[in-house]
């Protein structure tokens, strides 16, 4: 673990400070947006955590959103929803290390469509279980205000960079990348790698679990083909991976580029909205497969443990 | 003297298949200990189970008076059993160093990962010109030599070497049989497993022959070298 360079801290720091003041002089709209984006680069920095470095990649997260939310329309009334948050990433991160025990121990393409299937599993057992109890749609009366679910999922977003951050340096994160390299080889030089993968998944549940608790406040109801909507999934892939990066960075660049390419077509032209995203995304597999991330900083290398 | 590593009645395999029945055998410490056998006869199988990546089906593992049969692979590292496995699995997208550099990722070895390095660079001063570059860059017997000394950063005492020169151009075979000898003048016990029999017997303080997953001979390197069904089998005489 090498030492936090002072910049970055500084930076990050300012940026945080400054963003938990927007309640104070910004618009609903830009509040809005912020919340949006706050949210996005929270749930990709969770899938960077495992996916972009151990190379598990999961199509599921939407899973650990839902499963959130879920847990916050269940104990809205009996427990403080503030309570809820923290027990909604616990639930989480423990289905995700039940789901993982099995579904790590197959990767590649059959690892997404594992945890693609699982997350849809869970979603059509959850509109059967909420249709037998004749509950269509739960809503949720007396939400916090906009803008304190505002600094919410900023503090969620800011805890998601910080844990990405931590890991990428860490010797943890070194052994997950190994693990993505040549998961054999990681392992005859001692990484303990199902216990590793593990962790990881775990890891990557416990704040998408949060905002999906969040963000159950913000949307005020509950509707499980909504909170386990298999998009939700999609877009922190599609962000992950034109951010690029195994660290902090890429997320932060793929969700600030997506947020803004949507906020400027949905109000211009919300038809080609999708095809955009769609050309983007081949376009970014084609022509730059390591995002973002290593068009702007280059190939600043990492250093090993 | 005890045995650095005693394997008695050795099951493993993959699934339903059973790859290795009842394999019991002994490796002397400071010694080159051999498997030989042809393609499936258990070799790479009796390795990775002792390497800990695979589950012992039957029988026990004794590592210098310790059984460890129920010990995770990464415990065994930190024992100091490392395994170089088949193929030459490096890490192919981070540089040499970065690559060396996790071989010491074990507890044990990570206190003296500077002094690895430049012992690795002494060794391998191939390895030194090409610190920088990807490991998936460099050649098949340069990539050779990074699985070795990455191995040889985790400290081992007793190192498994799988089919080390499978593939290799002569010159780099040569050289890594010299590497081997080497390393067990400094100390080393090794167990490796071959096809190159004549070049792996000329090396050999223990020789077992394995088919089909069960033992079939054993001797000391120069006793098998004069077998005559070695010989027919093996060597072509």
């Amino acid at each position: 673990m090498q030492p936090v360079p002072i910049r970055t801290s500084l930076i990050f720091v300012a940026v945080i400070g400054a963003a938990s003041f927007l309640p104070q002089f910004g618009s609903e709209y830009v509040v809005a947006v912020a919340l949006s984006f706050a949210m996005w680069v929270a749930l990709a920095q969770s899938w960077t955590v495992l996916c972009g470095m151990t190379g598990y990649g999961s199509f599921g997260h939407a899973a650990f959103y839902g499963m959130g939310a879920y847990v916050q329309v269940l104990t809205w009334g009996t427990l403080s929803p503030w309570l809820s948050v923290p027990l909604a990433g616990l639930v989480s991160c423990l289905f995700a290390l039940a789901a993982g025990y099995p579904a790590l121990k197959v990767r590649g393409p059959y690892f997404v469509m594992l945890t693609f299937g699982l997350a849809e599993f869970l979603k059509f057992s959850i509109i059967g279980i909420e249709a037998t109890l004749g509950q269509f749609s739960r809503l949720i009366i007396g939400a916090p205000s906009p803008n304190a679910l505002y600094l919410a999922m900023l503090g969620l977003a800011a805890a998601a960079t910080l844990i990405t951050y931590v890991v990428s340096n860490s010797r943890f994160g070194y052994g997950l990348r190994a693990i993505r390299e040549e998961e054999q080889a990681a392992e005859t030089i001692g990484i303990p790698v199902a216990r590793y993968k593990l962790t990881a998944f775990g890891l990557s549940a416990f704040i998408p679990g949060m905002v999906g608790a969040v963000m159950a406040m913000r949307l005020s109801y509950f509707e499980p083909s909504q909170a386990f909507d298999a998009l939700i999934s999609f877009n922190i892939v599609v962000m992950a991976m034109i951010g690029g990066s195994d660290d902090a960075r890429g997320p932060l660049l793929g969700a600030l580029f997506l947020i803004g390419l949507s906020e400027l077509l949905w109000a211009r032209a919300p038809q080609v909205y999708m095809i955009v995203l769609g050309a983007l995304l081949v376009f970014f597999v084609l022509f730059a497969p390591q995002g973002l991330a290593k068009q702007l900083f280059g190939g600043a290398r990492r250093r090993a443990t | 003297m005890t045995a650095v590593l005693e394997a008695e009645d050795l099951a493993a395999g993959y699934g339903d298949v059973i790859a290795l029945h009842g394999v019991s055998l002994t490796v002397a410490p400071n010694s080159i200990t051999v498997l030989l056998g042809s393609n499936g006869a258990g070799k790479s199988t009796f390795l990775r189970t002792i390497a800990g990546l695979l589950p012992t089906r039957r029988g026990h593992i004794v590592f210098s008076g310790q059984d460890i049969t129920s010990c995770r692979s990464d415990q065994r590292v930190d024992l100091g059993i490392v395994m170089v496995p088949e193929g030459r699995l490096i890490f192919p997208q981070l540089t040499v160093e970065e690559n060396l550099k996790l071989g010491a990722f074990s507890p044990r070895a990570r206190t003296r990962q500077a002094e690895g390095l430049d012992q690795a660079y002494v060794m391998f001063p191939r390895l030194k010109e090409r610190r920088s570059q990807m490991g998936g860059t460099l050649s098949g017997g340069e990539q050779q030599m990074l699985a070795l000394a990455r191995g040889l950063m985790a400290r081992p005492q007793l190192l498994l070497l799988d089919e080390p020169t499978l593939g290799l151009a002569p010159v780099m075979a040569t050289m890594i049989f010299e590497t081997i000898k080497q390393l067990k003048a400094s100390g080393l016990t090794i167990l490796l497993a071959e096809q190159d029999v004549r070049r792996t017997l000329e090396i050999a303080d223990q020789g077992y022959v394995l088919e089909s997953g069960k033992l079939a001979m054993s001797g000391s390197g120069a006793e098998l070298i004069a077998d005559q069904r070695i010989g027919s089998a093996y060597l072509g005489i």
